[in-house]
């Protein structure tokens, strides 16, 4: 799983029948020692329902079809939480 | 998930049986703004799509989750039509 800011979000009506109901989130990974954004924007489903700008927990590959838990959801990136603090020790690494 | 450019489709007639009755398109991988990358797919087509449009494209083995590719060993799919991106205040019409 991976820290990101939800940056944008997509429209689309033509889609997979799984994906009713679903929005599409642009997310961005988070340096959590920083608050900088790191690596290339992508492209999870919305499982919970965040807004733009939120930091959240998405994960990836097989396991992001197991967010959504009534249907078989053609997905490999699904937003799971909403992130309110991160503790991180003083010390560092 | 990434999305991309359809730019063409592939013929084949030796292939995995399984295959048959999807489409493969070839995919040129875009960024959030619209612009072109350097990566190209080829991809199995899920919901009927033409050339030129903007799609989505779910890769690796999350590609099999779904009902009807369950047992089929496609690790690319198109899954959705993108048409307009919301980013940083702008509205890109894809």
């Amino acid at each position: 799983m991976f820290y990101a800011k939800v940056i944008g979000k997509t429209y689309s009506n033509f889609k997979h029948y799984s994906y009713e109901g679903i929005e599409i989130k642009i997310l961005q990974d988070i340096n959590p020692e920083t608050g900088d954004l790191i690596n290339k924007p992508i492209f999870a489903l919305d499982a919970i329902g965040v807004g733009i700008g939120e930091y959240v927990i998405y994960e990836i590959s097989v396991e992001a079809s197991s967010a959504f838990d009534d249907k078989k959801v053609l997905t490999d990136a699904s937003i799971t939480a909403i992130v309110d603090s991160v503790d991180l020790s003083p010390e560092g690494i | 998930m990434i999305i991309g450019k359809v730019i063409g489709n592939v013929v084949t007639t030796v292939k995995d049986p399984k295959y048959n009755g999807y489409k493969l398109l070839v995919v040129q991988e875009m960024n959030v703004y619209g612009e072109f990358e350097k990566n190209f797919y080829i991809a199995a087509d899920l919901i009927g799509i033409g050339i030129d449009e903007v799609v989505m494209l779910v890769n690796g083995a999350a590609a099999r989750s779904s009902v009807e590719t369950n047992n089929i060993g496609f690790d690319s799919v198109v899954t959705a039509k993108i048409e307009t991106i919301i980013f940083e205040d702008k509205i890109i019409k894809l």
